[in-house]
């Protein structure tokens, strides 16, 4: 049972957000280093939307603000304060309410909850994978995934049902065989789930099936453990900071599942994971990710799983053809969209003929198969997040 | 257990894609060394190897590219399209052709959308219609059961979509065996032809209705050239190159209609 398979992660001493999770976001720091800040407290603004921040994944001090090319942030370390962090008053406390309450919750009332806490900053959008903003462009559907554990139980029921007053059209679970999700739905959620029962319904495929959005849909996502967190805030007053990440790769040596806290080192929590020296570690979707350097190696804010590969072999150049028409990429993009055209024009860089072929459905976790099965060695999430950030710019 | 990958495992790279084609071909190329001999197999093997070769690394020097793998399967295909009494330098200048012509004229590998053997082969049949006339039978018009082989290898590699491969052969057999009752030997060349020219897998078509359009073009493209003109039984070629020219108007109509679909989709939901 996969209970038995979750462990407890080696304690980190680091933690910090990455604004680069969050594609269209223009940050703006502020915080100093140095600075003591509280759980929850803002690190990150947005400079376009001010009610979009990114708020701090542990009580403790600021120890490092990393910047990459043309100073763009990458990320905002803080060492964990313990002695403040255990405490009770490590963080903002936020008004508790009955699972009754929630369900008779105003949106307004949710959503102001939502940005002063900073998990408006767990919703993303499709079309273009940015934070929603729920008041100018309200979602037709919300599809929320169940979670892998059990122990979440009440709480992730508590978000479902937070999640039905956000959001006037359908909200759907997208559910596995043996999840955590409770067994009878709250009303107005609708179990959607995979035609292969050994595997749990991916948003990406559940969304093409049920509210395909390839053109002039608006849909808005969430994750199991944001919607833990969201529940977790409404019924007990406080942000939750656990997370359940899948380590896996050729160098884990004890593939599973740990349960750590957000946006926590890598280094140090997977310093004892890995067989061999010098590891080279990817946050996120293997296929598609880069690996993570000295100032991003921080579990990702949307990551659920990390890899660990040998150091990486400098690889060889490749002849780079255009992509071949061949029966893997069908495979790899299970969606009603014409898979090698579409990769094609997302190379290409061609707006509008990647539009006419549904580009706007998909994220880039949607084409990590793709990248991995690739012959030609091309990265496509890359290439679709180029296309969609050019598409959400508008002419 | 979770696995230590949560993979379902890379793709093929490019090298396997095309040493599965040569594996393919190989059937193919071991009935023509044992109906003809060894040497002018080898001889114009070589010869057509060479001479592709040579355009194609003078094309990657010029444009600062590697070399693309992918010469031997469209040199092998091609020498199989051969006549067996080809003279070797026909063979090297309608290589040669080919290889501009069919693939480097449009950047490459996988830009162009005719395959390179037909557009070899009709250029010798275009130069010396002596030559591929209808006396002297092609290397590969020994058996279509080794290329029938050849395309379930190339199944199994998953390197061909199975739509490529069944809609030409199935039309002209089905339609020929009634009027005429072909021989195997006639029916080798389609066979040939399907598995490794309609169903290349740089040049096939982009969707399925692409695939069985181009399938069904030169299926019935060939059932005419026998049905009209017997004397020349050799419309093969000639048929996957029009088939090749009308599959990217089939492609771009279907693609047109998955749009239409997608978006009609969106307006009914909810």
């Amino acid at each position: 049972m996969l209970q038995d398979r979750i462990r407890p992660g080696a304690p980190v001493e680091h933690v910090a957000v990455r604004p680069g999770d969050f594609p269209g976001l223009k940050p703006e720091v502020l915080v100093q280093v140095g600075e003591r800040v509280r759980l929850g407290q803002p690190l990150v603004r947005d400079r376009d939307r001010r009610d979009v921040m990114l708020g701090s994944p542990a009580a403790g001090v600021v120890q490092a603000i990393h910047r990459g090319e043309r100073r763009a942030l990458q990320s905002v370390v803080v060492a964990i304060d313990h002695d403040v962090d255990g405490s009770a008053e490590r963080g903002e406390a936020f008004p508790r309410h009955t699972r009754d309450e929630v369900e008779r919750l105003s949106r307004s009332e949710l959503l102001a909850l939502l940005r002063a806490s900073g998990l408006l900053a767990s919703f993303r959008t499709r079309p273009f994978g940015r934070v929603p903003d729920f008041e100018a462009a309200p979602p037709q559907a919300l599809f929320a995934s169940a979670p892998a554990d059990a122990d979440a139980g009440e709480a992730f029921e508590a978000g479902l049902v937070a999640l039905t007053r956000l959001c006037d059209g359908p909200v759907f679970l997208c559910r596995g065989r043996a999840d955590g999700a409770p067994h009878v739905e709250p009303a107005r959620v609708r179990a959607v789930r995979s035609r292969d029962a050994s595997r749990p319904e991916l948003v990406g495929t559940a969304i093409a099936r049920h509210w395909p959005v390839f053109h002039d849909g608006r849909v808005v996502t969430i994750g199991a453990q944001e919607t833990t967190d969201l529940g977790a805030l409404l019924l007990e007053g406080r942000l939750r900071t656990d997370r359940l990440v899948a380590v896996v790769g050729p160098l884990a040596v004890r593939p599973g599942l740990l349960r750590t806290r957000r946006g926590a080192s890598l280094t140090e929590l997977l310093a004892a994971e890995a067989s061999g020296p010098d590891p080279r570690i990817v946050s996120g979707w293997p296929a598609c990710r880069d690996a993570v350097t000295e100032a991003t190696a921080f579990l990702g804010a949307f990551d659920a799983e990390v890899a660990l590969h040998a150091k990486a072999v400098p690889a060889r150049r490749e002849a780079r053809p255009l992509v071949l028409p061949l029966p893997v990429y069908d495979r790899a993009l299970p969606m009603p969209v014409p898979t090698v055209p579409l990769l094609r024009a997302l190379l290409a860089g061609d707006l509008e003929e990647a539009d006419r072929h549904g580009v706007r459905g998909l994220l880039e976790e949607d084409l990590a198969r793709c990248t991995e099965v690739c012959p030609s060695g091309h990265d496509y999430g890359r290439a679709l997040r180029r296309v969609l950030d050019a598409l959400a710019e508008g002419p | 257990m979770t696995s230590r990958l949560p993979l379902l495992g890379a793709g093929p790279s490019l090298a396997r894609v095309s040493a599965t084609v040569v594996l393919a071909l190989l059937p193919a190329l071991s009935a023509a060394v044992v109906e003809h001999g060894l040497r002018p197999v080898a001889s114009l093997l070589a010869t057509t190897i060479a001479s592709g070769g040579v355009f194609e690394v003078l094309f990657a020097r010029g444009r600062r590219r590697p070399l693309a793998p992918g010469l031997l399967p469209t040199a092998i295909a091609f020498t199989l399209l051969l006549p067996a009494d080809a003279s070797l330098p026909q063979a090297a200048i309608a290589m040669a052709f080919g290889v501009v012509f069919g693939r480097e004229v449009f950047g490459g590998a996988g830009f162009g959308f005719l395959p390179v053997p037909a557009v070899a082969a009709a250029f010798l049949h275009v130069a010396w219609p002596a030559a591929a006339g209808p006396g002297s039978p092609r290397l590969c018009e020994v058996t279509p059961y080794t290329s029938a082989l050849g395309a379930l290898v190339l199944l199994g590699g998953r390197v061909a979509h199975v739509a490529s491969l069944w809609v030409f052969p199935t039309v002209v057999f089905a339609t020929l065996w009634r009027v005429t009752g072909s021989s195997d030997v006639e029916m080798a060349t389609v066979a040939f032809g399907a598995a490794f020219l309609v169903a290349d897998p740089t040049t096939a078509p982009l969707t399925t209705s692409g695939r069985v359009g181009l399938g069904l073009v030169a299926g019935v493209l060939v059932v005419l050239a026998r049905t009209f003109h017997p004397a020349r039984p050799d419309g093969v070629v000639l048929a996957v190159l029009f088939g090749g020219v009308v599959a990217p108007l089939v492609d771009h109509l279907a693609l047109r209609v998955g749009t239409w679909r997608r978006r009609a989709r969106e307006r009914l939901r909810g």
